[in-house]
Formats: C-alpha cells, sequence, structure tokens
C-alpha cells in the first residue's frame, strides 16, 4: 500500500504530469466562471482530445480541468447572481447581497479559502477511508436511495423557496419535467406530444441557463438596473478578510465538508444535493439564522465547502464501485474507459496507484486553484461592476452558445427562452428554482429506483427501517416551521394565563 | 381587485397539474404511470392550496396607485427585452451566429444610445472573443443558420 502512495505521488509530480495539471486548472477555472456552461457542458468537449493520450496523462487532465470549476464558479454566483453551475446555486443566496453589500470581495476570499480547503481535506479523508466505507454504499439498496433523492428535493423545497407549498411544488414540477419523453422500461411516450423534439425529454443545458441565466437577465432588466454591483469594486481588500472568516468559522467549515463529501460518496445524487444540504445545516445550527439570505458570510463558507468536498467522495465512489457519484462523474466514467481504465473494484487493485494519482491530482489542482483565484480575485471581481449594457450581449451570447454546444439543436433557444419566462415569475413569486432543477435532474434516477423497489420488496418498500427513518426526517423537516409557530403559540398562551 | 400574477402562476400549476394527471392515466403501463401520476396529483393539491390562499388574499390589498404605473413600467421593459431576445434567437435560426453576433450586439448598443465608436469596438472585441473561443480553442462549429444550409 505504501509502494502505491510513493508511485502515485512519483507519477503526480513528473513534469509533464505537472504542466498538464497547471494547464487543465487554468482552462478549468476560466470554463468556472462563465455563467451556467459548467463541467457538464464543456467536458464531453475534451472527451474526442484524450483518445490516444496515456491513461495517466488523459485522466490527471479531466481531473484537474474539473476539480476546480467549482472553485471558480462560486465567482459568477457571488457577482452576478448566476451559477456558473447548477449545484454553486446555493451560493448566490447570500453571496449576492454581499456583493450588493459592497463586500463581493469578501465573499470572494471566504468562498475560494473554503472550497479550496474543502477539496483538499476529503482527499485525505478518501485516501484513509476506502476500506471503511465501501460496505456502508453497499449497504444503500434502492429503496434508500429513492428516499433519499425526496429528502434531498424536501430539502431544497424548504429551505429555499418562499413557502413550503411553493417549494414543493417546483420539486413536483422538476420531476413531472424529467418524466417527459421516451420511458425505456415500457416503450411508453409520455408527455412529448408526438413530436421528435421531446422524444429525448428536456435537455438539461437550456433549462438550467433558462431558468438561472435568462431569468436573472430579465429580472435585472426589467428592476431597470444599470450596473450590477456598483460597489463591488471599494471593497475588494476583503478578499483576505474572506479567507480569514473561513477561519473564524472553522467548525462551521470542517462540518460542510465532512457531510459534503459523505454526501458525494452516496452514488447518483452527490452534486446536487450537497451545497443546499451544508447550506441549511450551518442556518439552523447559525445563533443567527435571520441573516441567512441576506449576506451572511456562513452562507457561503458552507456550501463552497461542501462543493468541492463532494467531489473527492463522487470520485472515489466511480472509481471504487464504477458507479457515477454526480452527472459528471457519469462522463468521467467515459474518459476512464476510453482510455483503457475500467472502473469498479478491480480498479482499486490492478490500478490502485493511478486511482490514488488521481485522487491527489485533485487535492492539488484545488491548491493551484484555490491561490489562482484568491490572487485573480480582483480582477475576476471588477466584471460586478460592468454597465448592464455590455454584459447583457455578453451573457446572451455565450448563453445561447452554450445552449447550441450542449445540444446541438438550434430549436433548444424556445425551450431556454421558455424557462427564463418561467424562472423569471418563478424567482418573483417565491418558487425555488433550485428545487425545481434537483426534481429534474434526480427524477430518471428516482423513478428507476422507485421501480426496482416496488418490484423488489413490493408497494410499501418505504416502511424498511432506514427508508422510514428518512421519511420520518423528511416530515419533520416540512412540518417544522408549523410545528415551531405551534409550539410558540402554545407557549405564548401558557405564559398569558 | 385585479388578480396577481402570483395567482395565475398557481392556477398554471393547478391547470399542469390536471393535465398531468389526465396524461398519465392514458399511459398503458403501470410502471409508466405510477410516478407521473403521483407526482401531478401533488402538483395539483398543493396549488389547489395556492389558489385559495391566493383568492383569500384578493380582497385585503387596497389599491395602490404608485405601484400600479411602477409595475406598468416594469412590464413594457420586460416585453422590450424579451423582444430583443426572441428577436435575436429567431435570427441566430435563419442566419447562424457569425450574422447575429455582430448585427444583435452593434443594434443592441445603439439602441441602449451608446456612442458609434463604443458599439463597433464593442462588437468587434465580442465576435473575435467567440470567434476564438469557440471556433479556434474549442473547436465547436457554431450554427451556420437555416439559410446558409444548416439544419
Amino acid at each position: 500500500m505504501l509502494e502505491a502512495y510513493g508511485t502515485a505521488i512519483a507519477t503526480l509530480f513528473q513534469p509533464i504530469n505537472l504542466l498538464i495539471l497547471f494547464a487543465a486548472v487554468i482552462v478549468g477555472l476560466i470554463v468556472g466562471v462563465i455563467p451556467a456552461i459548467g463541467g457538464l457542458a464543456t467536458l464531453p468537449l475534451i472527451l474526442p482530445f484524450i483518445f490516444r493520450m496515456p491513461a495517466e496523462i488523459a485522466l490527471i487532465l479531466i481531473v484537474g480541468f474539473h476539480a476546480v470549476i467549482f472553485t471558480s464558479s462560486g465567482m459568477t454566483s457571488i457577482l452576478l447572481n448566476i451559477p456558473g453551475t447548477a449545484p454553486s446555486a446555493a451560493t448566490m443566496v447570500d453571496g449576492f447581497p454581499m456583493t450588493q453589500r459592497g463586500e463581493g470581495g469578501r465573499a470572494i476570499g471566504a468562498a475560494v479559502t473554503s472550497s479550496m480547503a474543502g477539496g483538499v481535506l476529503p482527499v485525505f479523508l478518501a485516501l484513509a477511508m476506502v476500506p471503511l466505507v465501501l460496505p456502508l454504499i453497499i449497504a444503500l439498496g434502492q429503496p434508500e436511495m429513492a428516499i433519499m433523492i425526496l429528502l434531498g428535493i424536501s430539502f431544497l423545497a424548504a429551505l429555499t423557496g418562499g413557502s413550503i407549498t411553493k417549494g414543493l411544488m417546483a420539486g413536483m414540477l422538476g420531476l413531472l419535467l424529467s418524466f417527459i419523453g421516451y420511458h425505456a422500461i415500457t416503450g411508453v411516450h409520455r408527455f412529448d406530444f408526438g413530436t421528435i423534439f421531446l422524444y429525448d425529454g428536456i435537455e438539461l443545458v437550456p433549462l438550467v441557463l433558462g431558468l438561472f441565466g435568462l431569468s436573472e437577465l430579465f429580472y435585472l432588466i426589467m428592476k431597470g438596473e444599470t450596473a450590477i454591483a456598483q460597489k463591488a469594486i471599494t471593497k475588494l481588500s476583503g478578499v483576505m478578510e474572506g479567507a480569514k472568516d473561513v477561519w473564524r468559522h472553522r467548525w462551521l467549515w470542517f462540518r460542510s465538508t465532512i457531510i459534503g463529501y459523505v454526501i458525494g460518496i452516496i452514488p447518483g445524487i452527490g452534486a446536487e444535493v450537497a451545497n443546499w444540504v451544508c447550506y441549511g445545516q450551518a442556518k439552523q445550527t447559525s445563533k443567527h439564522p435571520e441573516k441567512f439570505g441576506h449576506g451572511a458570510v456562513e452562507g457561503v463558507i458552507a456550501p463552497e465547502a461542501a462543493d468541492n468536498a463532494k467531489e473527492a467522495g463522487a470520485m472515489l465512489t466511480t472509481m471504487a464501485l464504477g458507479i457515477p457519484g454526480s452527472s459528471v462523474m457519469a462522463l468521467f466514467l467515459a474518459a476512464f474507459l476510453m482510455v483503457g481504465v475500467t472502473p469498479g473494484p478491480a480498479m482499486m487493485v490492478e490500478h490502485l496507484p493511478l486511482a490514488l494519482t488521481l485522487l491527489l491530482g485533485i487535492a492539488l489542482a484545488n491548491i493551484i486553484g484555490g491561490v489562482i483565484c484568491l490572487f485573480a480575485a480582483p480582477q475576476l471581481a471588477r466584471v460586478a461592476s460592468v454597465h448592464f449594457d455590455f454584459l447583457f450581449p455578453v451573457i446572451l451570447i455565450v448563453a445561447l452558445i452554450g445552449v447550441y454546444v450542449a445540444t446541438l439543436s438550434p430549436m433548444n433557444f424556445i425551450t431556454v427562452l421558455a424557462f427564463g419566462i418561467l424562472g423569471l415569475a418563478m424567482k418573483v413569486y417565491g418558487y425555488s428554482r433550485p428545487a425545481l432543477i434537483l426534481g429534474f435532474v434526480l427524477g430518471g434516477l428516482l423513478e428507476r429506483y422507485s421501480l426496482l423497489s416496488i418490484k423488489i420488496y413490493g408497494p410499501l418498500f418505504f416502511l424498511r427501517p432506514i427508508p422510514l427513518t428518512m421519511l420520518i426526517v423528511m416530515a419533520l423537516l416540512l412540518s417544522y416551521p408549523y410545528l415551531k409557530r405551534g409550539i410558540s403559540n402554545l407557549r405564548g398562551r401558557l405564559s398569558g394565563t | 381587485m385585479k388578480l396577481k400574477g402570483s395567482f395565475w402562476l398557481a392556477v398554471f400549476f393547478l391547470a399542469l397539474g390536471l393535465f398531468g394527471i389526465i396524461q398519465s392515466l392514458t399511459f398503458v403501463y403501470w410502471e409508466s404511470m405510477v410516478l407521473p401520476l403521483a407526482v401531478s396529483i401533488i402538483i395539483f393539491v398543493l396549488a389547489g392550496v395556492e389558489v385559495v390562499k391566493e383568492l383569500r388574499r384578493r380582497g385585503d390589498g387596497e389599491k395602490d396607485t404608485a405601484k400600479d404605473s411602477e409595475h406598468k413600467v416594469e412590464n413594457r421593459r420586460l416585453g422590450l427585452i424579451l423582444g430583443w431576445v426572441a428577436g435575436f434567437c429567431l435570427a441566430i435560426y435563419l442566419v447562424g451566429f457569425y450574422i447575429s453576433i455582430p448585427v444583435f450586439t452593434f443594434a443592441y448598443l445603439k439602441w441602449r444610445r451608446r456612442s458609434w465608436l463604443v458599439a463597433v469596438i464593442f462588437t468587434v472585441v465580442l465576435l473575435a472573443f467567440s470567434y476564438a473561443v469557440f471556433a479556434i480553442g474549442l473547436k465547436v462549429p457554431l450554427y451556420k443558420g437555416l439559410i446558409f444550409g444548416a439544419r
């Protein structure tokens, strides 16, 4: 085992590998900053070029590229209120109000430091805990996975909407949208109106770009904004202050990192749920929960730590079990196979040094990316004070090119426009857009796990111990505001009498 | 009292839930029906609750003339920008990215009363950036438009 660690370190620190990693980090940082593009849309563009590369170089390239996307994507959430990637939407909730308050630099400092450190620690956890986590992953069957997805949607619905009812409705709409198209199990066409355009369902990229990218543009223009944050440049000295904030809230950062890492290990749901779960726990454990949503730095630290932490967990699951830990990890799976490495338990035996090299590569990429972001943050922060007349064409053009690149269909401009309008209405009237996205992304998995659970365990599959516990947690979460109100009313009456 | 947008959005969800229920019941196999039906029922019930809440709120508010005129201005701005975006999408569909990008950027900046020099420079920079990043850097062939033979 120690020999494998030695080989991994020696491989990673070969000059060519370091050079590739550095270049990949730079590209990854740039891609992460471009609003709503993210790794899911750009990683497939790299795959055709890695065919003839040696496995270690090809995989170091994609690991370095992907590892830092979440580090820089938080910046667009903070500065533009547009998530660089779908999961970084959680950072917007408090990051953007900080920018509006003139603390964009501080928010970026906190986000980058938290993200960087959150990307390094879990790698060492992954390296140390491989033998311990495998039995836990295997113990989660289809019923647990199905209920886990519902738990994730409920969390989002409860935390991000104007009300729980509206949040749940948005999550359910996401699920319903995910059912559109050809149903592979039965061959039934659902909600596609007999059109070829909807045969494979709605594409994720135009949906995300419409719901977040375009709707934000529409909202800002509707409100007559001229510049997104006039104060952004004056407070850029706060970048280091933000880094210190992470130290001040080190236990919150540590908790979020561990939670993110553990959620990341669970196949299929990590990427989308981890940020919001960590945001939720930060709010619930805070002494000042009322400050969340209005620019609390803890609301930036928690999701950013989880954002990168979950990737190490997801990577571990992908390599150790051959099950993608997130949507992007599904593309990683394809990349592994393309260069002749089959992920799964065999990989941990036959290619252990390579697996360790990639895990260490994530840590090194995060350190390089974090340092670059800390030094380049002032320049990036200037984006926030550019007049909106110039930002509007740039964002619109990049978004529409992104839609075309991801789908190769100009018809999806209709999709992006439709979801832009829906996203605006949801934003204005307090419906949770993140819940919709999560429902949409996980709808297919939920259906597969549910149907398998019904077939294996019967229709009452959710009465098994772990799913039942999860359902109780979900019920408590959804009824918490009503319970709290009821208890305070009761206390009021008792103290009155 | 006029009904607000929040009411109509709730009605939209209600209609969507109803449509989901009706459609789901037409799916032949239970495997393809069970989840869409369950989800549609939940949407329908929750939307019903929201509609009732909105109707109850309907009579509560007083007429606010200042707010109404502000909403009118906002709606006008929104209508204009939707027109710009829809027009840009249509232009890309017809003549592709390389013609639509400069035409849209220049026209938009002139509409926003930017000077000719600023509009031209920014248009050229943006076109060069798009070409450099996507066509040269990422080697992505951008859509050429229906008129120029793209499908």
